[in-house]
């Protein structure tokens, strides 16, 4: 379960990017967060996955208490997180396979059986020719596709996807979502930040609206 | 997992070149200091040696004289020997033959036989008891009062200054060793934060996964680990090899000024030592400034 309980969320001592926010999220859920350019999606994001702690009110991820937790068990908790990013991330100096590798390796897994995972999941979405690859040499969409491999390597609990459809065309975006679908159905609790209010408005799933004032309310698709 | 492998791309950074050659600059420092910390050690204990255990005796010219004078040289030398054998703490009473003088003197009047053109005085050389040495006063004013014109040379007088130095460049050798260690931890310090700033990126992605501060620092010590056992027995060996050509050259210095350098098991045992410390200053300083950067993250 994600809850988030009167959450304020400033940068140092600038004005507040997020305002007395409150949801809830039940396990295994699928949801939205839409809003404009600077209404605080990417802040949000940020905040859910720990990297940037929150002003006031009370933050519960995966039925955790993050106050309580000690930086070690943060750490643990961040494993069951998936994170796939606007603008891939991906480590242009690795290949395909080691990016994907990566989280498996930083979690502890032997590198042999880690990296016989990895090339799996790059085969069976299609990327079994670019293992060697580096990055820059794949075009976007592949790339794309690798940074989904990374965030669902370790068979993630939360994923997060901070405006994941912003570089792709609208075929590719909506084959984004249909997998990220497949994932919530075998219980992922996925979590999408976007400002598509047309691509998300296809997707039967309830929509976290932030405004720009802090007037932040939870309403279905058709309501967007 | 492959040694090191841990996504951040240190080897490529500019550092990877330049921290092999200054921890060896450092290494190299450390030897030289640490030869003249041994060096001086032998240098002192010789001449203290020599301060607390030798005097030499002076008696009037035997040679060039008339037969009256040189039955008055044998006399007094006779006197004195006699005075010397008979004080305790005395251990040995070396009368020096001609033979002997001239080789002393060989270094300033060449290998010509000085002692029969010259009016040279006779000399004793005297050795005491480390242990109970006698009053050295009294016996110069004993061998004075039977042999007027005898001088009683202490050795204490020129060598306590030199010894003194000695000692106190060994004490600044020795900080000279703690300095470049010092230096070696603050080179360490300065290239991982560069790291930490250069990779803030990756980092930060390496945090997202879950990844914990020490998987990050192993990162960093492997590269400061392989830095300096590039650098370290580089360093080394061309400390080791100065080493050898100094004491080389000082073989050919009169060894009644410098004593022999000869370094011992121990020493040598310390010069290996030297890029292994460097190498466990580089692991740490690099974990302690890495896990104090990353402090800061969330």
């Amino acid at each position: 379960m994600i809850r988030f309980d009167n959450v304020s969320l400033r940068y140092g001592r600038g004005p507040e990017v997020l305002s007395d926010l409150t949801f809830r999220f039940e396990p295994g859920s699928f949801h939205f967060i839409e809003g404009e350019s600077g209404a605080g999606k990417s802040s949000l994001i940020r905040a859910l996955s720990l990297t940037l702690p929150v002003s006031a009110g009370d933050v519960t991820l995966l039925g955790r208490d993050v106050a309580k937790l000690s930086r070690h068990e943060r750490a643990l908790l961040r494993r069951k997180f998936g994170i796939v990013f606007q603008d891939f991330r991906l480590l242009d100096h690795l290949s395909v396979l080691d990016n994907v590798l990566l989280p498996l390796i930083v979690c502890g897994q032997p590198e042999r059986a880690a990296r016989q995972d990895a090339a799996d999941l790059l085969s069976w979405i299609g990327l079994g020719a670019v293992l060697d690859a580096l990055p820059p040499t794949l075009s976007g969409g592949e790339q794309q596709r690798v940074a989904v491999a990374r965030a669902v390597i370790g068979k993630p609990s939360l994923l997060l996807a901070d405006e994941p459809t912003g570089n792709l065309d609208w075929r590719l975006a909506q084959r984004l979502l249909h997998l990220f679908e497949e994932l919530n159905k075998m219980g992922t609790t996925v979590v999408v930040a976007s400002h598509d209010k047309q691509l998300l408005s296809r997707f039967p799933y309830p929509v976290l609206h932030l405004g720009r004032n802090g007037d932040d309310a939870t309403t279905t698709p058709a309501e967007v | 997992m492959r040694p090191g492998f841990g996504g951040i791309p240190l080897e490529k950074d500019a550092t990877a070149r330049l921290l092999p050659a200054l921890l060896a600059l450092l290494v190299f420092l450390a030897g030289m200091a640490l030869f003249t910390v041994f060096a001086m050690h032998r240098i002192a204990a010789q001449w203290d040696k020599g301060e607390a255990g030798e005097l030499t005796v002076q008696l009037p010219p035997a040679n060039g004289l008339g037969q009256n004078d040189v039955a008055a040289a044998a006399t007094a030398m006779d006197r004195a020997i006699e005075i010397l054998k008979a004080t305790p703490g005395v251990t040995l009473v070396d009368q020096l033959s001609e033979a002997e003088i001239d080789r002393l003197l060989a270094p300033w009047l060449g290998t010509a036989e000085a002692s029969h053109s010259l009016p040279l005085p006779q000399l004793i050389a005297v050795s005491l008891d480390p242990a109970a040495p006698p009053d050295v006063e009294a016996l110069a004013a004993a061998i004075q009062a039977a042999v007027p014109d005898a001088l009683v040379e202490d050795h204490r007088r020129g060598l306590q200054s030199l010894v003194s130095l000695a000692r106190w460049l060994r004490g600044l050798s020795w900080a000279v060793v703690a300095l470049t260690f010092i230096g070696c931890m603050l080179t360490v310090a300065l290239v991982t934060r560069m790291g930490l700033a250069a990779h803030g990126r990756v980092i930060e992605l390496l945090h997202l996964m879950g990844a914990e501060d020490s998987f990050v620092a192993r990162q960093f010590q492997w590269h400061a680990f392989k830095a300096a056992a590039v650098g370290g027995p580089i360093g080394l060996l061309i400390a080791l090899g100065t080493v050898v050509a100094i004491e080389t050259g000082l073989g050919q210095v009169d060894r009644a000024l410098i004593p022999e350098l000869d370094l011992t098991p121990l020493n040598w045992a310390f010069f290996i030592l030297l890029p292994v410390l460097t190498a466990a200053i580089a692991v740490i300083t690099a974990r302690i400034a890495t896990l104090r950067g990353l402090g800061r993250l969330p």
